[in-house]
């Protein structure tokens, strides 16, 4: 077992929770903490939350993934602004991206796991400009700590109303027909009462509301709101209303209003960002696809696909070739059969397997772990540690592209990815590390890796 | 379901490795059953295709053998298939049975 060489404890499920109670380094003598030589660890990671990945001891996280990707813009990268939205990476000595994390507050699928969102094909409309309108009972103070339209708003007791009191209207136009989603975060300072919504609706009149759903997820005093509907012609906002009458003053502190074009609601960055997408080149790869054994792993939620939930949400990595000349591996839902597929380019020949059984009915709703895992002779998926499709090989041809995360041949999947690691599947004297046993315990660990 | 573009063969084998010292090799390979030809539909960049294959089951094994039988393996996973070949054809049969989502008594 690869980790009696790191750490005195026979498996991962043995390494008892909260052992190493800080994150002073040298706490035990003769253990060697997976951080020495680390710059820059976040403090997000600590020793009792993290999986090791033993086999790069001298990896450092990077500033930002922008500088690792050397110029490749990320879903989420902002040209004018440089911001990453939290997106961090660590590398290997030789500067190889091997693992993909985010600082943003949401901690899921679990304690300390950040999830990224991969929203291709999205298109921007609230960019930086948007106009904040209120009623005469709202009062509006602006605070000006960079974030994108952050304003403290004050609604006296006694408001009732179900049109808007408060509602950005963004500069442009949208079209009927088209699918929108529309987001603000909030935070509740003062008279949180759960009838109070932030809606999607007509700026100019209440009472339209494409949809209604609100959900509040209040963690240390906050609260942000994520919710979608179809346009309708003409004006439209991210407002506040008050369907019950308040029975105190309510202040609330609202910022990063947001509005895209996109059939879903996947909103986690601030509105200013451009369109994007996500694409790790292969020269940033620490492995070469088509002759290392490899393992990509990640948590990983659909938030929907291509065509409504009914097409594709795949990960994959190089593309496709009509004469299967070139690499090509995507795993996912599989649109044309409704099934997990497995989809290989080798040997001159181009392989398909899809699922017969065990197809989780929540797989397009919930967190699963995916791991895709490529050795001599077999490419297997796995997904929440069993594995559940295997292509057979001899040999493989080259990749030519890098791995696509969250798209097909062409098409798009958005989908939420949370601790996105790449790496060889192997230690450096060729033992596998990413063994079934590996995998099922990182599963059962539902923990951050580190390097 | 498996689908190839070309035929497979019904046994491949993927793998190899031989340990001098406990005089063992260990195969990895894949068995293929009722292999027919198929249509796929695929996406590209270009669209939607059909494509032109083959169909069949596979199972991925992976076995110790002692190392003195290693130039037989090709006929001992022969006999191997022969053997599962029936049952498979079973299993796959009494699998497509198909039955009445509602059953009454009367």
């Amino acid at each position: 077992m690869i980790y009696k060489k790191t750490l005195p404890w026979k498996n991962l499920l043995d390494i008892p929770q909260g052992l190493i109670d800080s994150d002073k380094d040298g706490v035990f003598e003769n253990l060697k903490l997976p951080w020495e030589g680390v710059q820059n660890k976040p403090s997000a990671y600590r020793p009792y939350d993290a999986i090791y990945i033993p086999k790069n001891p001298i990896a450092y996280f990077k500033d930002s993934l922008v500088d690792v990707l050397r110029g490749i813009k990320p879903e989420g990268y902002d040209e004018s602004t440089k911001t990453d939205y939290g997106l961090r990476t660590a590398t290997d000595a030789d500067g190889n991206l091997l693992l993909v994390v985010t600082e943003r507050m949401d901690d899921t699928p679990f304690p300390g796991v950040k999830s990224f969102a991969v929203e291709e094909g999205t298109e921007n409309l609230q960019a930086s400009e948007y106009t904040l309108n209120h009623t005469s009972e709202v009062t509006i103070e602006q605070i000006d700590d960079g974030k994108l339209g952050h304003y403290k708003v004050s609604v006296p007791a006694g408001t009732y109303d179900y049109n808007p009191k408060v509602w950005f209207t963004p500069n442009a136009s949208l079209t009927a027909g088209k699918t929108y989603t529309s987001s603000l975060y909030v935070r509740w300072i003062k008279g949180y009462t759960s009838s109070a919504y932030v809606w999607l609706n007509s700026a100019t009149g209440g009472g339209n509301g494409a949809d209604s759903t609100t959900k509040k997820k209040p963690r240390d005093g906050r609260a942000y709101t994520v919710f979608s509907g179809l346009a309708v012609d003409g004006e439209f906002g991210v407002s506040l209303i008050f369907p019950k009458t308040l029975t105190e003053d309510l202040i609330v502190e609202i910022w990063e209003p947001q509005l895209e074009q996109k059939p879903f609601a996947t909103s986690f960055v601030d509105g200013s960002r451009t369109t994007g997408r996500f694409y790790i080149p292969l020269e940033n790869l620490g492995f070469d696809p088509a002759n290392d054994d490899w393992v990509i792993a990640y948590w990983k939620k659909p938030t929907g696909t291509n065509s409504g939930w009914s097409g594709f949400n795949i990960f994959a990595i190089g593309k496709y070739s009509s004469d299967y000349s070139e690499g090509y591996i995507w795993v996912g839902k599989d649109a044309n059969y409704d099934r997990l597929a497995l989809h290989v380019v080798h040997d001159d020949e181009l392989t398909h397997v899809t699922n017969d059984a065990d197809y989780p009915a929540d797989y397009l709703t919930a967190w699963h772990f995916e791991v895709l895992r490529k050795t001599d002779g077999v490419v297997d998926y796995f997904l929440d540690c069993k594995k559940v499709l295997s292509v057979a090989y001899t040999t493989m041809p080259a990749f030519k592209d890098g791995i696509w995360v969250g798209r097909w041949a062409g098409g798009i999947s958005n989908m939420l990815v949370a601790n996105l690691l790449m790496s060889k599947a192997t230690d450096e004297n060729g033992n596998l590390i990413w063994t079934d046993d590996y995998i099922r315990q990182v599963y059962e660990l539902q923990r951050p890796f580190i390097i | 379901m498996v689908f190839s573009t070309q035929k497979p063969a019904e046994i491949k084998i993927l793998n190899i490795q031989d340990d001098i010292f406990r005089r063992v090799t260990k195969v990895r390979y894949a068995f293929r059953f009722n292999i027919k030809e198929s249509k796929q539909t695929i996406e590209t960049e270009q669209g939607t295709q059909e494509i032109s294959g083959y169909e069949y089951i596979e199972q991925i094994y992976e076995t110790e053998f002692d190392l003195i039988l290693k130039s037989a393996l090709p006929d001992i996973l022969k006999v191997m298939y022969e053997k599962a070949n029936p049952v498979v054809q079973e299993n796959t049969q009494l699998a497509e049975v198909e039955i009445p989502k509602e059953i009454s008594l009367s």
